[in-house]
């Protein structure tokens, strides 16, 4: 599968660097027909979920779903 | 996205249902849909990408004319008011899950074989999930992009005569666009863009919150406490020194007592002190009353405007214009009973009846005769209120200087009998009246001090409140600061991990389909060894080198041109490794012999599931005979010249 492959791409990266990435991609993939897709608030909400994970304000996971 | 079915409904000449499976059994992976020219080959094909797109998704037109999709058979059988359905379903597998897509669009049959079609069409994607359980996939459009999005079924989904581009001169950007979009090249570009965009974005918020202002409050508020905690450590000393020299008066006090020689001022003193404890008490307490007077005083300034409304109420109730406390109820009340307040009945018109009507017309309605009786009743004792008042804040001024005045006589003698200790001629009693004087001076400095530092501890104490309240803001400032440091950090982070993998993955994805463009093109192109390679450059250039070492692309026949085409878009298929259809409308419509048997021998290998728009003439001979084995469904598209209608027919049934 194309996806594992570009997922695999970065699987030296760190866990939140990947997570960020994987989920970046699946939005610009569904999003993709759009010439101009406005998608700043939500990569915001992808970010700002593993952010508050990092810094321990939230303990949810995000379930990503490839 | 490998398909399994596809059902149409009134769909241009396909009148009422008709349905088609299609091979996926790989190792009988081709489905051949024959069909003469006019039949609905071009149809069908259309009916695929409509039910997954639509009319048009962004700026890719699918369907020219949605009037047109509506069966013409189906229209002229229906009546004036009738509504018509014409839908596609098409039931595909993605990823081990399957799918049912479906599209409709509904109208209304109108005079003159004409239709007024609904605004839009309905579309909806359903998944069976593996406990055999259906549910409705809630944004259709973007899980479609997600699987096959439709710039990028071009190259799965084409019609096999108009696909040449890729080996025009001209081509470079098709092919790059082709291979940005194939690959997911255009994800990643598109993802490392708008991450940096936010980052950026990220970058600007943090400057504007993150301006140290915490760690400026923290020292202020430290500052602050330890300034507080110096004073509170004076104010104790300092009351220390006033108990001492308290206890000292005291004990001098004992010994002025004791002496025969001062006994008889000493206990002048005491008593006048006493007195003047007892003024000083009072005098405090009277200036409380008349703080607490002046305050509840303020409605003596209403007192003209009070006096006003009384003097226009009595002026209105003796002109009869409301009620001399008689309600409007108990007038109502003599009236209906038509009898005096005294018991004497009452005749009609006489001068008793006539006095009340008038008492009744006069009189006020309700609540407003109410108001009217209440506030009458409410400001008669408020002008007497303000008139005591007056003469309660009068006594207290004249007690007031009363108690001032004896105060300042009192004062006078205790001076006197200090100055007369002071003069003694006992040189011990002159002493320790001299003593007791410097103690009393002390206990008027320090309690000055510590004046001063109740003043200074209270303005300390407003301002550690404040700052505690900004300190708790500048927290959340601070605590958001961190959040957006994180943000940024992650987010150039996240860009600059594709930005490194994406030239890597790029040349890797091209350098490969390079490859296998080469490799198919080779199988496929009847000339053989006369094609001795295939280049992608990296400006994706796409060419053909011939034996001699020249670019040959300008010397390719079109069907040549259409194979290089196909193998290209075979090697981006393969090299994608994703699961696609490939369906060819008139596949080998420009293709001489030789190329119809190369491809027919290769092109089951490598597709996924190959569907074939096909005439006669196109698959025949040796080229029918490649297939055969590969064959899983096999249609005929029947058409009727009597009712314009195609019927679906499957081949050996």
């Amino acid at each position: 599968m194309h996806h594992e492959r570009l997922r695999n791409l970065f699987s030296g990266y760190e866990p939140a660097i990947q997570t960020i990435i994987d989920q970046v991609l699946q939005l610009e993939q569904a999003y993709i027909t759009m010439d101009r897709p406005r998608l700043k608030e939500q990569i915001d909400d992808i970010v700002e979920d593993v952010a508050k994970q990092e810094l321990g304000i939230t303990k949810k996971p995000r379930i990503s779903r490839a | 996205m490998k398909l399994d079915r596809i059902v149409l409904e009134n769909f241009r000449q396909y009148f009422g249902k008709q349905r088609l499976t299609f091979a996926r059994d790989p190792q009988r992976n081709v489905t051949i849909i024959h069909g003469v020219n006019g039949a609905g080959k071009t149809s069908l094909f259309l009916a695929i990408n409509w039910c997954l797109y639509g009319r048009a998704v962004d700026n890719t037109k699918i369907v020219e004319n949605v009037g047109e999709l509506v069966s013409k058979e189906l229209i002229s059988r229906a009546v004036r008011g009738d509504r018509l359905v014409t839908s596609v379903e098409l039931h595909f597998l993605h990823e081990g899950e399957r799918y049912m897509a479906r599209r409709n669009l509904r109208g209304t049959r109108q005079d003159g074989a004409s239709v007024v079609l609904d605004s839009t069409d309905h579309f909806t994607l359903m998944r069976t999930r593996s406990d055999g359980q259906t549910e409705t996939i809630k944004n259709p459009i973007l899980t479609i992009n997600a699987m096959l999005p439709p710039n990028v079924r071009t190259y799965f989904l084409f019609d096999g005569e108009k696909i040449d581009e890729f080996a025009k001169p001209e081509s470079r950007k098709d092919v790059k666009d082709a291979i940005y979009l194939v690959l997911k090249l255009e994800i990643l570009e598109r993802a490392k863009r708008h991450l940096e965009t936010n980052a950026d974005e990220y970058s600007r918020e943090l400057r504007k919150v993150s301006s140290g202002e915490l760690a400026q409050l923290l020292d202020r508020e430290v500052k602050a406490r330890e300034e507080r905690t110096s004073d509170e450590a004076q104010k104790i000393e300092h009351m220390r020194s006033i108990e001492s020299a308290r206890r000292k008066i005291v004990d001098i006090d004992t010994t002025l007592r004791e002496s025969q020689n001062a006994r008889e001022l000493q206990s002048q003193r005491d008593q006048i002190e006493q007195a003047l404890r007892e003024r000083r008490g009072e005098l405090e307490s009277l200036i409380g009353q008349i703080r607490d007077l002046a305050v509840t005083s303020y409605f003596a300034i209403a007192q003209p405007a009070v006096d006003r409304a009384l003097q226009i109420l009595d002026e209105k109730r003796q002109r009869g214009e409301i009620p001399s406390s008689i309600r409007q109820q108990f007038v109502q009340d003599l009236l209906s009973q038509m009898r005096c307040i005294c018991g004497r009945a009452l005749t009609d018109g006489s001068t008793e009846h006539q006095r009340l009507l008038n008492l009744l017309q006069h009189s006020l309605p309700g609540s407003l005769e109410d108001d009217v009786l209440d506030t009458s009743a409410k400001l008669q004792p408020f002008a007497e209120r303000v008139g005591r008042q007056r003469q309660d804040i009068d006594t207290a001024m004249r007690r007031r200087t009363e108690l001032v005045g004896a105060i300042n006589q009192l004062d006078a003698e205790l001076s006197d009998i200090r100055h007369q200790l002071t003069k003694s001629p006992i040189e011990e009693i002159s002493r320790l009246e001299r003593q007791r004087q410097e103690f009393a001076a002390d206990i008027d400095s320090a309690n000055l001090k510590i004046g001063g530092i109740n003043v200074h501890l209270e303005k300390l104490t407003k301002e550690i409140n404040q700052l505690e309240k900004e300190i708790a803001r500048a927290k959340t400032e601070e605590q958001r600061a961190n959040l957006l440091q994180t943000k940024v950090d992650l987010t150039r982070r996240s860009a600059n991990a594709i930005g490194e993998m994406y030239e890597r993955f790029a040349d890797d994805m091209r350098l490969k389909i390079e490859a296998k463009t080469k490799e198919i093109f080779k199988l496929l192109a009847w000339k053989g060894d006369h094609f001795e390679d295939v280049r992608l450059g990296t400006d994706y250039h796409l060419e053909v080198i011939d034996r001699y070492g020249t670019p040959a692309r300008p010397d390719l026949s079109a069907g040549e041109r259409q194979v290089l085409s196909l193998s290209f878009i075979t090697a981006m298929s393969r090299v994608s490794e994703e699961e696609a259809p490939l369906v060819m409308d008139t596949p080998f419509g420009r293709l001489s012999s030789h190329h119809r048997n190369s491809i027919t021998l290769h092109l089951p290998a490598l597709a996924d599931q190959l569907v074939l728009f096909v005439t006669d003439e196109e698959l025949r001979d040796q080229a029918r005979s490649n297939l055969e084995e590969k064959i899983g469904f096999e249609y005929r598209l029947s058409f009727d010249p009597r009712t314009s209608c195609t019927t679906i027919e499957e081949e050996g049934v």
